[in-house]
Order: structure tokens, then sequence, then C-alpha cells
């Protein structure tokens, strides 16, 4: 199709997609008068049951905690599909600069500064995130993620990613099909201790608010944690990885 | 209000899959994707909120206290994780593109033909 | 069961996750070995747990969360015989893929391994699945794992290509699948699909209905490639190595068809059933247009994989015509059709793949006559074709042939003439393709390349690669003879169609009683039919051979291979459906 005949045909569409979501969405509740019982009652038995605080963490990793497995995965294929695709082009050769290429100065001592004073706080929060998952807002994805950037920062202030073609797997590689396998043998270790794959109760109950309540919720956050992170600096190293040339600063 | 949020949810899916239809950069389809992404989170969140609840972190608060729907955001939070995950992949594959076409236009990449 | 059923999706994971950590050392081999083994593990404990199902429905709840006060908390993977026995082939297939790759697929590092066991765990679960948003979780697996794999061949420049158009158009499908399932459970504040169920029996049914049934179904459509969702599968199974392709085309594409299924009796089971005649029209339109389309693209490719890819489309447009009839007798129908046709078809792909191996081409008009030396290859490809349109005795003769049957019952011989006539094409497209690869035959076509290796030909089939061939091909044939064909299908589709009973059974969390019975053996019309039909496919393939291939190029324009056109036609697409859906729920 001509790109104008697409045009035409994609606004015709869009015509009736539109008007079919206003029908549909004629019939959702009001805006604030959600009614539905599942989650009531997640919220009711979160503290008595698993003496989870967190019930957002509480549904994602112990009522449909399969849900989350799966989705872990999907963030591990997501880490392995990356490297598959993109390790031919490693190792790219260094090169003089040819006309036409952008050149990028090296980074300037104050962003090197900053880049170094945020890692700090960039980890912690994020190890805070992953292992408070239970109790307040985060959990292994949120604090997962902010782990990675921790990493993408030093990248930015400076750093260089080179990754060698066939070369021993980066730390993460490990870290990331480790916490997936985590993941899975603390559902195993549910089945084995407490009768059903991914039960949590047979980590203890702990008391509400305390790091060491809700049963295994914890250390599943902690696996999903190491993966995500893991996965997601495989990732940014892979993207990163490519052709840097660097200008000398000036010799003042 | 009602219209305004869920209005929203339908706009952005929409604009977005304008946005991948005309685009000419495959950078520019996997951003649209990511927009037409976000509206399934709005419109999960706008179907579970209720109107004077708090946020469903049980500390502190007294049992029984209305609290919005936990299990959206839940669904969101998953959501916005596959959501990163197809982005990724879908980028490795635009810089694979870059490296063997040389553009990144999908228009370009007509190899596949009839 | 309680401990069963989850392990089935947890071995390939955690065997996938340990390849990952260990692979470098490991080593690819090894790490082969393993991927075969998880597949095989997969697939006993999906035996086992298919003995102990009895043809019952039971529920099985993850995490120990039982329903309370008739509210279902957990996930459920609600096991069905359909759902099990399509994740017990599919484990299986893999399990052949995986061997048939060890000769063609780089082994170095081992992440195909990794993807291809990730793959097979969503779709397994997708097949086990009971609950709406878990079964769209376990589809963006099986859908990542998939993109990437179909990528995975980065020599071949339109692997990219194919891939990107499999991944946007997939991911848009998902997004409507995401809309639908939002509208689900702000009507019934249920994401499991019983739960839905019983409350959209007894509500009332407006456009919020329609118009999720309609989104949640285009999710599942994009996947099947029914049209105008195909565009991306021509294009994905071009690109994609034969040994992906084998699991794509036998089990990936008949997923969304299960997906359907799953839509149509379980969530939606009580709204459909009041409009059945019209939700029937629709679903039975989209797969007669759909197996007419997959033919006539057929017909017109020079290109083997996506000759075999419109196949594969025209195919599904059946499957999707027997699940249309809304009956317990059509579901039955495709149980066995699938599988059988499966086979057929991934032998053909594997056929496919020794070709490429051995001549280093895929171009039909290139390769004509340079197949003479691969006669065994010729000879399985021809044989997969005749028993793919329908030989008598054979596995997807019985398919076929209980699909004209519910067909006939549910909405008039014309389907089943339109069937015959989708099925006679595709089948001379392939005997055409054959006759002209592995003996010569056909007109000289302008502009036809010349036979210049793109790949370096090999000099002998490994036995990795001819043995699922043989495997396949005997499956296909025994499916059609073997006792008790006929009594299981028929109790997965009375299973999978009874929706009061699903509701019942996963609400109480009780098991479902069995189901006794069979369905018929194929009367005697339905052997002439088929003889028909395989003769009607020769004296095409003939005429084919006589003549030039009529151009067809307004349809070959619409194919374009960009996605922003193929983003388009779907959109236009949904609306369609849904306008459609809107209409039928009245």
């Amino acid at each position: 199709m001509t790109r104008s005949a697409r045009m035409v045909v994609f606004a015709v569409s869009a015509a009736g997609l539109a008007t079919l979501m206003a029908v549909a969405f004629a019939g959702l509740p009001s805006f604030g008068d959600y009614s539905g019982r599942y989650g009531r009652i997640i919220a009711q038995i979160a503290i008595p049951d698993r003496a989870a605080t967190n019930a957002v963490t509480f549904t994602a990793f112990d009522v449909r905690g399969v849900d989350t497995m799966v989705e872990e995965f999907i963030v591990f294929a997501a880490a392995i599909a990356a490297v598959a695709l993109l390790r031919h082009l490693r190792g790219e050769p260094e090169r003089e600069a040819r006309p036409g290429d952008v050149l990028r100065p090296l980074t300037s001592p104050a962003v090197r500064v900053m880049g170094a004073a945020l890692v700090g706080p960039t980890v912690v929060i994020a190890l805070n995130l992953v292992a408070h998952g239970a109790i307040t807002p985060g959990g292994g994805f949120q604090g997962g993620v902010v782990l990675a950037a921790g990493a993408v920062i030093l990248v930015a202030a400076g750093g260089r990613v080179r990754l060698p073609p066939d070369e021993p797997p980066l730390l993460a590689e490990i870290v990331h099909g480790a916490g997936a396998a985590g993941f899975v043998l603390l559902g195993l270790a549910g089945l084995v201790f407490a009768g059903a794959f991914l039960d949590t109760t047979w980590a203890g109950h702990g008391t509400p608010g305390m790091l060491l309540s809700a049963g295994s919720i914890p250390l599943l956050n902690v696996a999903t944690g190491l993966e995500v992170s893991g996965a997601l600096i495989v990732i940014a190293a892979e993207f990163l990885e490519q052709e840097m040339l660097a200008m000398e600063p000036e010799s003042s | 209000m009602t219209v305004l949020t869920y209005g929203v949810a339908g706009w952005l899916f929409l604009v977005g899959l304008a946005g991948i239809v005309r685009s000419n950069n495959v950078i520019g389809v996997v951003i649209c994707l990511g927009v037409v992404q976000s509206s399934t989170y709005v419109l999960l969140l706008a179907i579970g909120y209720r109107t004077g609840a708090k946020a469903p972190i049980l500390a502190d608060i007294p049992t029984g206290t209305p609290v919005v729907d936990p299990v959206v955001q839940a669904l969101t939070l998953t959501d916005v994780v596959v959501e990163a995950t197809v982005t990724a992949v879908l980028l490795a594959l635009a810089v694979q593109a870059h490296k063997r076409f040389g553009s990144l236009d999908p228009d370009a990449m007509t190899r596949m033909r009839g | 069961m309680n401990a069963l059923a989850p392990l089935i999706v947890a071995v390939p994971m955690l065997t996938a996750a340990l390849i990952a950590v260990a692979g470098r050392v490991v080593g690819a081999r090894l790490a082969g070995v393993l991927a075969l083994g998880a597949t095989l593990g997969c697939a006993g404990l999906l035996v086992a747990v298919l003995v102990r199902l009895h043809g019952r429905i039971e529920p099985v709840w993850i995490g120990g969360w039982h329903p309370r006060d008739g509210v279902a908390l957990g996930v459920s993977f609600t096991l069905d015989p359909l759902g099990v026995g399509l994740a017990l082939f599919i484990a299986v297939l893999m399990a052949l893929a995986l061997v048939y790759g060890r000769g063609s697929l780089d082994p170095e590092p081992p992440h195909v391994h990794v993807l291809a066991l990730v793959f097979l765990a969503g779709m397994v679960g997708f097949c086990l699945s009971g609950d709406l948003f878990n079964l769209f979780v376990f589809f963006e697996l099986m859908s990542v794992s998939a993109f990437a794999l179909t990528a995975i061949d980065v020599d071949e420049g339109a692997a990219l290509e194919g891939s990107l158009n499999f991944a946007v158009t997939n991911t848009i499908g998902s997004f409507l699948a995401v809309i639908g399932i939002a509208l689900v459970y702000a009507r019934t504040g249920a994401l499991n699909i019983a739960q839905a169920g019983h409350v959209f029996d007894h509500g009332h049914v407006d456009g919020l209905v329609a118009v999720a049934l309609a989104f949640i179904a285009c999710g599942f459509l994009v996947k099947a490639a029914v049209v105008p969702f195909h565009f991306w599968l021509a294009d994905a199974y071009a690109v994609a190595p034969a040994a992906i392709c084998i699991v794509l085309a036998g089990a990936m594409s008949e997923l969304g068809v299960l997906g359907i299924v799953r839509v149509v009796f379980g969530v939606f089971g009580g709204p459909v059933a009041a409009h059945a005649e019209a939700v029937r029209t629709v679903l039975v339109v989209a797969g007669l247009a759909t197996a007419v389309l997959g033919a006539v693209m057929a017909y017109a490719q020079d290109h083997l994989k996506r000759m075999l890819a419109f196949v594969t489309i025209g195919h599904v447009g059946l499957f999707l015509a027997g699940v249309a009839m809304l009956s317990s007798a059509g579901v039955g129908a495709i149980a066995v059709y699938v599988v059988a046709d499966g086979c057929a078809k991934a032998a053909l792909f594997a056929c496919v793949g020794i070709v490429q191996r051995r001549l280093g081409h895929v171009s039909i008009s290139a390769l004509r006559g340079a197949g003479r030396d691969l006669r065994w290859t010729g000879a399985a490809f021809v044989l997969a074709a005749i028993v793919s349109i329908g030989l008598p005795a054979t596995g997807p003769f019985l398919g076929k042939a209980l699909l004209d049957d519910a067909l006939i019952h549910g909405v008039g011989s014309w389907a089943v003439a339109i069937a015959v006539g989708a099925s006679a094409l595709t089948g001379a497209v392939l005997l055409s393709a054959a006759s002209c690869v592995f003996l010569g035959r056909g007109r000289d076509e302008p502009g036809a390349p010349e036979y210049e290796p793109l790949t370096e030909p090999q000099p002998s089939t490994p036995v990795t690669m001819w043995a699922p061939v043989a495997v396949l091909l005997a499956a296909a044939i025994a499916i059609g003879v073997i006792p008790g064909v006929r009594h299981a299908a028929h109790v997965a589709g009375a299973q999978a169609t009874a929706h009061g009973t699903i509701v019942h059974t996963v609400l109480g969390d009780t098991r479902a009683p069995a189901v006794h019975g069979s369905l018929p053996a194929p009367p005697a019309h339905d052997w002439l039919l088929s003889l028909l039909t395989v003769a009607i496919a020769f004296a095409l393939a003939a005429y084919m051979l006589r003549h030039q291939r009529r151009p067809l190029h307004a349809l070959r324009a619409l194919h374009s291979g960009r996605v922003g056109d193929y983003v388009a036609l779907l959109c236009a697409g949904a609306a369609l459906f849904g306008g459609a859906f809107t209409l039928a729920l009245h």
C-alpha cells in the first residue's frame, strides 16, 4: 500500500476502534466506584494470613505468584535474546576517526564525580527496595531495575564497556540465571515443605512490618531482584558495547 | 472524571497505533509501542481506583480501611515488565537491522514481499 | 496432581535457568542433552497427568490458594483432556525439533536451548492455565521466546525484518487482549476463567461484554494468523530456521485457536450460547476466508518456507471453522485434526530444512530439478503432502472427516465445499512444488533465478534430521488407525465445551465426572470425499505445472513486508471483529 492508502485504512479503523472503546468504556463502573471482591478479600487477608503489609507484593508474589514467575522468565528470555542477537557485533576493533563520525569527548571531571557519588546511594536504595518488598512499596522488580540503573550510571559517567566475543560471561549473566533458577527452586521448596508449589508459608510467619516476615516472599523478592538486575545489566551491556571513539582532551 | 480517565486510555492507545503506522524509524515504532502499552496501564489502574481509599500498604492503618484495588496494581506491574522486555528485544533487532541494512526505516527493509 | 501440574512448567524453566548459569562451563553438547532431557521429562509429567485425569476436568490451585466464599483467589491450572493432550503433543514436537536442530542450528553458546526450553514452558503453561491473566502471561512468554528464536539465524538478513514484523504485530495483539481482560475484570471482578464465566452467565450482555470478547479474541486471532491478522506469519516462518518452524507451525499457531476455545466456551460461554448462531457466523466466515486466502497465497509463492507458511495459515482457517461450530463434536474434530495435521506440517518443514541443507537454496524455481538426488526426502515430502490433504485412513483424514460432519451440522454443506476446495488447492500447491524441485517438472518461469547455492550444500543428511521426519509421518498416519483416538477426541471436545461443568468444577474445587462415548467413525461418503479431494489436488497440480503461475499482483502487494501496512490492517481487522461481535451479541 502507499503511505496515504495506509493512513486512510488506519484512520477509518481508528474511528471504528474509538467507537468500540467508547461503547465498552460506557459499561465500566464510574471512576472511583470499583467494588470487586477479589481485591477486598486480598486486602483483608494479607496481614492475618501472611503478615505481609504490602498488599501488591502479596498479590504478585504469593497469591498470583506463578504470574510473577513467568514474568521473571520473560525478562530472562529477553536478556538471553539480547545476547544471542547482538553477540556477533561484539568486539568491533577500534579505528581512526573517519569524516562524518561524531566524536564524543571524554566526560568532564564534574560528571565523573557526580556519577561516582550517585552510584552508592542508588545501590543502597535498590537493596532497600528489594529487601523490604513485602512491607513497603517496592519489591524485586523495582529494586532490580534501580540496581541496573546504578550500573548504567557508571557507564554514563565515563566508564567504557568492552565485551570481547567468546569470553567468559559477565557476572551479570550468571546472576540473572541464578535469580531465575532461584525463584523456581523457592517454588519447589514450597512444594516440598508446604505441599504446594509456590506456597510461601514454609518460611515462617513473622511479625507484620519487620524485615523477616511474610513467609518466603522476601526470598522471592531477592531472587527476582537478582534476576531483573542481572538481566537488565546484560541487556544494557550488550547495547553499550558499541564503537566508542574518544577524543583526547586538549592538553592545557 | 470518568470520561477523562478512560478517554485518556483510549486516546493513548489510538495515538500510539497512529505513530506506528506513520513511523519511518524503527526506534519510533518501538517507542510508540510503549505508548500503546501505557494505555493499558492507565486503564487497569483507573479501573481499580476507589475514591477516598488509601494505597494498598497495610502497615499502620487500621484494619478495614478501604484501600484501592491491589490486584490491578500487581497486573500493571507485570504488564510494565513484559513491555520493557519486548522493547529490549525489539531494540536489539533494530540495532542488528541498522548494521545490516544501514537504515532504520521499516519501509526500506523489504526483503519480504508477496 | 497438585504436585505434578506445576512441575510440568517448572522443569523446563529451571533447566533453562541452570543451562544459562552454567552454560559456558557445561558446553553446547551437554546443554543440548539437558534440554532434550528436560523436554522429555516435561512430556513424561504430562503423560502422568493425562493418565491420572481419567478424562475429567480438575482444577489445580497454584500456591495452595483455594477459592474462598466462592471467590477464586489464586491462579488455577484447569486441567482438561484437551489442554493436557495438546501440551503433550507440543512437548513431543519440541523434543523432535531439538533432535532435528542438532545438525542445523548454531549450538555455540547454548542460547538456543535456553530459549527453546522457555518457549516450551510458555506453550505448555498456556495449554494448562485456567486464569485469563495467567494465560496472557504465558502467551507473552511464548511470544518473546518465539521472536528471539525467529531472528536467531542472524546471518539471514531478512530474519530481522521477519522477526520485527512478528514482534510488533503480535505485541499489539496482546495489548488488545489486555484491554479485553481489563474490561472483564472490571465487570466480573475476576480473572479466573470459570469465575468470570459464572458472572457473565447471570449478567446483562452489553457493549462492554461484546467488545471484551472481541478484543481478547483478536489477541488470539493475531497469534493464530487469521485473516486479516495473518501478514506477519509468512514473513516470520520464511526466515526462522527449519527446526524452529517445526514447532511454530505444528504448535504455536494452534494455540491461538485454543485461546479462542477458552474464551468462547469458558469466559463468555453464557453470552455466546445465547447468541450461538451469530457468533458461529462471524467465526466460520473468518475461518473459511483464512483457509481460502492461505491456499491462494500459497499458490503464488516461490519461496518454499513462505509457501508452507501460507499452507499453515490455510489450515488454521479450517481449525477456526471447526471451533466456530460451537459444538463438542467440532472441538473434538479439531483436537484430532490439529495433532495429525501438525505432524504432517512439521514433516513438511523438516523436509524443506533438509533441502535447504543439501542444496543451499529455498526458491522453487531456482531448485527445479536440483532435488533429483534427494529421493527419500522427495518421497517423504510428497507423502506428507498427500497425508495432509486427507488421504483416507490417515490422521488428517479422520480430523477432516469429523470436521466436515461438524460443518454440515453446524452451517451446511457449502462450508464443506469451501473446505474441500481450500484443501485441494493447498495440496496441489505442495504437489506441484515437489514435482518441480524433486522431479524437474514444470514450465520455465521467465526471470527465475539460476540455481546457485546461497549456503554451502552439505553432502549428506544426518540421522538427526531424517529420523524426526519418519517419526512425524508415521504419527500423522497412525493417528487415523490406532484405536481410542475417536473416544479421546470426543472426551476432549466434550469437556472443553461444557461451560456449566467447568464453572461448577472450578468454583466448587472438585473434579468433573468422566465423559463417555466416542465420535462416530467416518462413514463411506467421507472416504469418497477425501479420495475426491486428493484426486482434485493431483489434477490441479498437473494443471499448475503446465501453465504459468498467475501473478496475483494486488493480493501479493498487500503482503508488502512493511510493518506499518500490517498494523493498519490489524486495526482494520480489530474494528471489524469488534463491530461483528457487537452486532452478534446484540
